[in-house]
């Protein structure tokens, strides 16, 4: 483990100065200021229609009555979409109403792009090393294992890192724009969500460490992993209209944990948060069945 | 007797079609200086590769260190230059080299001051804290000899030390390396035979992957046992010196003006004894002598055995 983190600690050095790191971030925060201000316009567009629709009513008894129907009505939107974001499950909507909402719907935004950002950044993760030979300099003073293990750290921590940075555009946005936005809960909220995001980052690190491991070429690798994730997505998908036992196929998927983070009970968060890094292991070490016999 | 450093035993390995080692035996002796010679194709880099553990033997076997070659077996004991490896852009020449130090099992200290120890191997101290990618293309090879450094390896495999070197630095690594001569095993490949010739012990023949001759160097060359007589233009008494000679073989290149005298070395014959006899005796006969030493060139060996 000594020589893991040592690669992961020099990795995570080395690919915080490169430029992808820089247009990881870049896009990262462009994610979350874009879903923050989405959720600033709607939640101005409901207030705005609103006070329109009770502006008409001259009674101050009705304009009273209207508002609550008004609020009672975004609420149960809300609470419905919630539903639906928990996939139906009753818990989990309403544990995912314990967030403030602008946070909820930046991790949502967040666990959505990340697959797909990870794809495009960590593609190389082994396949850059075998390409440009750097490996073999690594490969005489520490075990394969040692060096794909370091890698995947040293990827997690970046994605962590940057999901971190993720949420200045949150505060910012909301303090600036929502008169009614309670920067400490929502930084509290932010820092409940931020392991959710590192522990899924795990998850969706699995397949595209694999892919990095089956080939020699950074491109081959990145479309190699895209696939993956593209055919995972579409299991998983595909799993959820199917009954048992098929169902059970959209476990192997990274999409499947996603909401399961959101659960009320510890145990079961915990339990999920176990699955993504079997998942990250288990793809892994299908990788590392070719990578720790192929010619470097 | 020692056991070597390094040997190898009917080696095989294939790239598809390509067969790059057919059966290469190699004994490289502890504490040599051992030069790895062969054209550019001939299988070198691949059986670096194939003793660092980068690429797998389809078959033989292959004694690294006295076992097989395995990473976590070696950790520190064993260092190359690979030849086409590149270090990452990003960080500085000293982060890198602390950083594989600290892998070799180094304390952060200890790494720190090694780095700059190998540094000043081979000239570099002042770039310390430059970025690898802001390198220029000697400097880069000159990084990668400094990692070969650290830790002070049993084995160092180094493939073309010097391509790329300007003359200068490349003296300099040659005399580095000298330095080394009997307190680690140092194993070279290069084009420039002359340099080899100059720092290495023993030395092995490669060719489309095969062992052609291997041995020590002033055998490989004929030191002890072949002298060669340059003639200016003028007399040339080649039958009068064999007669004089008696059971030695004398050769004579007309056209290079190259008298080889070839003999059976004894306690009572060296190489000095015969090339004060046949100088007496062509002096004596009116010849005029411009050049005279022993054995034959590395190269012009090479070129035999390859022929």
């Amino acid at each position: 483990m000594r020589d893991a983190w040592l690669i992961a600690g020099f990795d995570l050095r080395e690919s915080i100065r490169t430029r992808r790191a820089l247009v990881l971030a870049l896009l990262y925060l462009l994610v979350a200021s874009v879903t923050s201000y989405i959720y600033v316009e709607v939640v101005k567009f409901a207030q705005q229609a609103t006070s329109e629709a009770i502006s008409g009513i001259s009674d101050t008894g009705e304009k009273m009555a209207a508002a609550a129907a008004a609020g009672a009505a975004q609420g149960a939107g809300y609470t419905g979409l919630l539903y639906v974001i928990a996939g139906g499950d009753q818990q989990i909507a309403g544990h995912l109403a314990t967030y403030p909402p602008m946070v909820l719907v930046f991790a949502w935004f967040s666990l959505g792009a990340l697959p797909w950002l990870i794809a495009l950044t960590s593609y190389d993760l082994v396949a850059g090393d075998l390409h440009l030979r750097t490996v073999r300099f690594v490969a005489l003073r520490t075990s394969r294992g040692a060096f794909v293990l370091g890698k995947l750290l040293s990827q997690v921590l970046l994605v962590a890192l940057i999901a971190g940075l993720g949420m200045i555009p949150v505060l910012v946005i909301g303090g600036a724009y929502l008169p009614s936005f309670d920067v400490l809960d929502c930084f509290l909220a932010l820092l409940r969500a931020w392991p959710i995001l590192a522990l899924f980052a795990f998850a969706v690190l699995g397949p595209v460490a694999c892919a990095s491991q089956l080939v020699r070429g950074p491109g081959a690798a990145r479309a190699l992993a895209t696939f993956f994730l593209f055919v995972l997505w579409i299991l998983g998908v595909w799993a959820l209209f199917t009954p048992a036992p098929l169902s059970l196929l959209r476990w192997l998927t990274p999409f499947a944990y996603k909401t399961q983070f959101f659960h009320p009970d510890l145990l079961h968060r915990l339990m999920n948060a176990a699955g993504c890094a079997a998942l990250c292991a288990g793809y892994t070490w299908l990788g590392f069945q070719v990578f720790r016999r192929r010619d470097l | 007797m020692n056991a070597p450093a390094l040997a190898l035993t009917a080696v095989h390995k294939r790239f598809g079609a390509v067969h790059a080692l057919r059966g290469v035996d190699l004994r490289v002796p502890r504490g040599s200086i051992f030069a790895l010679i062969g054209p550019n194709g001939a299988g070198k880099t691949t059986l670096f590769s194939v003793v660092c553990g980068f690429l797998r033997a389809d078959q033989g076997t292959i004694t690294v260190l006295d076992g097989p070659p395995d990473v976590m077996r070696f950790k520190g004991r064993l260092a190359a230059l690979p030849q086409d490896a590149v270090l990452g852009r990003e960080l500085t020449v000293r982060e890198h080299l602390t950083f594989l130090a600290r892998l070799q099992g180094m304390s952060p200290e200890t790494a720190r001051r090694e780095a700059e120890r190998v540094l000043g191997i081979v000239d570099l101290s002042e770039l310390a804290g430059r970025r690898a990618g802001t390198l220029s293309h000697g400097q880069v090879k000159r990084v990668g000899v400094a990692q070969a450094f650290l830790g002070d390896p049993e084995l160092i495999l180094l493939d073309e030390p010097t391509a790329g070197l300007d003359p200068r630095h490349a003296h300099d690594l040659r005399e580095a390396l000298r330095s080394h001569r009997g307190q680690r095993t140092i194993v070279v490949s290069s084009h420039n035979l002359q340099e080899l010739e100059a720092i290495c012990d023993e030395a092995a023949f490669i060719e489309k992957g095969q062992t052609l001759e291997a041995g020590a160097v002033s055998a490989l060359t004929a030191q002890d046992a072949e002298v060669f007589v340059v003639l200016a233009p003028g007399p040339e008494p080649i039958d009068q010196l064999r007669a004089h000679l008696g059971d030695v073989a004398v050769e004579w290149d007309s056209q290079r003006r190259v008298l080889r005298v070839s003999f059976q070395p004894g306690p009572n014959r060296a190489a000095e004894d015969v090339i004060a006899a046949a100088l007496r005796e062509l002096l004596a006969q009116g010849a005029r002598i411009s050049g005279v030493g022993k054995g034959r060139s590395l190269e012009q060996r090479y070129l035999e055995a390859t022929r």
